[in-house]
Formats: structure tokens, sequence, C-alpha cells
């Protein structure tokens, strides 16, 4: 199963129909969840909902094989977390997707993570879905700099 | 420290002199602004926390949690920050909380600029997606909040420190 997660804010309608038409061109045969927010977008190919319910969410992304997502942190720490492989399609500012592109900048930021696949266009995009078979999981580790977060914050918090 | 509010009136007085001691209000916006105030649960263990998102029910949290629904408002649905406001209004005379920490957006904003009326100590976490510059309302909280952070050491300045990261 694939699950396609683009937040609840704006739509992202270019990635929802380009997933779409990998479906429909590849005769993928298993399941595929699109959480598609605001938007009106319906599909023969995939199961479709605006938004869905932490609950639900998680039991969809515990059961996927992997994950499309536009760059949202949510996404990328949820997919790091569960160990699944994900897969990033940036939204972009100048075509109305976004206020700023600051996703770009996340896209730069993850491109080294392992687990984190970052695509920009439709060719890449169905590149990496082909040879999904190949994608591997991240991992949510306790780094330095997580490390240094939790005692920052747990002294500015002690009474 | 950020800058005090130029407000004459003495806020304590507001809630009363009932503000309890080590109560922490924990409160973001859905999505990655909520996975990485989750994030920071660890930090929460010697403090009593109340935790407000949008989400009907929050699935990170324990059924012992408190846990508060508030409205969502962002700059493409201006017109519910009133309701917004109502809400949180709400949980800080209910709650009276000590500290107020948040990851952001908007919502996280308006509880920073509440929370120095009420004389609450304010905490703003700016989001680990902002990566090569403060978000907006990031740049609007380190003058308001009593401490700024982000979590990427290159954004790191006079009024916004580099405090760690949540990954």
């Amino acid at each position: 199963m694939i699950l396609v997660t683009v937040g609840t804010q704006i739509p992202f309608d270019r990635l929802i129909a380009l997933v779409d038409g990998w479906v429909s061109q590849s005769g993928y045969k298993q399941k595929v969840v699109a959480q598609i927010g605001n938007s009106d977008y319906s599909s023969d190919n995939m199961t479709v909902f605006k938004s869905v319910e932490p609950e639900q969410f998680e039991k969809y992304i515990h059961d996927c094989d992997f994950i499309i997502s536009h760059a949202g942190m949510g996404s990328i720490l949820t997919a790091l977390r569960v160990k699944k492989p994900i897969v990033i399609f940036p939204r972009k500012a100048e075509l109305g997707e976004h206020r700023n592109d600051h996703q770009l900048a996340t896209a730069r930021s993850f491109s080294s993570v392992d687990g984190v696949y970052v695509v920009h266009d439709k060719e890449q995009l169905f590149d990496v879905l082909t040879n999904s078979s190949s994608l591997g999981g991240g991992v949510l580790e306790d780094s330095v700099d997580y490390k240094l977060l939790l005692s920052n914050c747990s002294n500015i918090l002690a009474p | 420290m950020g800058v005090p509010l130029c407000i004459s009136f003495k806020p304590t007085q507001l809630l009363g002199n009932l503000m309890s001691k080590n109560k922490v209000l924990a409160l973001s916006s859905p999505g990655g602004h909520w996975v990485q105030l989750c994030r920071l649960i660890p930090a929460f263990k010697n403090s009593d926390v109340v935790y407000a998102c949008t989400y009907n029910k929050a699935s990170e949290l324990s059924d012992d949690d408190n846990y508060y629904v508030i409205g969502d408002v962002s700059r493409d649905s201006i017109q519910r920050i009133f309701s917004v406001i109502l809400g949180i209004v709400k949980i800080l005379k209910k709650e009276k909380p000590a500290i107020i920490i948040t990851t952001g957006a908007l919502p996280g904003l308006i509880t920073i600029f509440l929370g120095r009326c009420y004389g609450i100590k304010t905490i703003w976490l700016d989001s680990i997606a902002n990566s090569e510059k403060i978000s907006m309302s990031g740049k609007i909280a380190s003058y308001l909040a009593h401490h700024s952070f982000t979590q990427w050491e290159n954004l790191s300045g006079k009024r916004i420190k580099y405090i760690g990261r949540v990954i």
C-alpha cells in the first residue's frame, strides 16, 4: 500500500494528479490512499480523503510500504519515526502551492537523510515509484542536537 | 529576554495570584508543528503540562494527559482569529499556566501575545522547516516572547538563539 499525504492547509493537486497518473499508467495493483487537503480531486485509482484524524493516519502509516508527501516536517518526522521510506515532492510558491518556498529549503536540508527521497518533477517521481522496491526507511535517532534541545528545554521549564 | 510590552497594568493581577508554579501550556498548529511539539514531551517530565492543538483527539498523548482542542487559523483564514483568541483565553484563565511553549504557527503566536498580556513566561521554538530563514511568525515572536529559539545554528542571532533540534 502507498500513502500519499499533502497536509490539511493548502491543496497540492499537482502531486496528487501525478501519483494518480502513475498508478493508472503502471497498473499498480495495491491500495493507494491519498490525503489531499481542501481539494475536490477525485480518482478511480486511489482512495481519497480530505483529511484524516491522527488515529486513522497512524494506522495508514503503519500499513503502508512507503509514503509520498509534500515536503512537510510532520510527514518527514513521522516517516522517520516509523522507519518507512518517504518520497518528498516540495511545493512551489510560484505555482501558488504555498506562501513561500520553505519546502524547497526543507527538501535541500533532508536530501542526504537516509529514508528520505527528494523528487522535483514527474520524471524523477515516476522513476522512484517504478523502482519503489529498492526504497529503504530511515530512523529518528536521539542525536546530540536532540539531546541538547531536551536538556535546554528542561532547564528553561524548571521552576 | 524579549522586550517588555507597553501595557501599563500589572499583568499577573489578571489571573489573580493563582498562577500554577510549574504548569506549562504546550500549544501548536497541527501537522509538523504538532509533531515537533510532541518531540519535546521528554523535556516536560518534571512539569505539569496542558496540551492544546486543533485535533479532536491527539493520538500521541495518553488518556491521562490534559488536552484542549483549539481552533485553527492562518493568514489564509484570518476571519477565524477571534474565536481562536477566545478559545485560548479560556484555557489560560482555567489552567493558569506559568509558562507557554509553542512551535507555531499563528495560533502559537497569538498565545505568546496573550501570554505576555497575562504575565506568563513565553517560549517560541521556530519550526525546523525554516532552515534558511526564520518564519514570519518567528520574527514577530522574537520581539514578543521571553525566549525565542531556532533549530538551525546558521539562523541564530541576537533575538533568536539556537537551542538544538528535534532530529
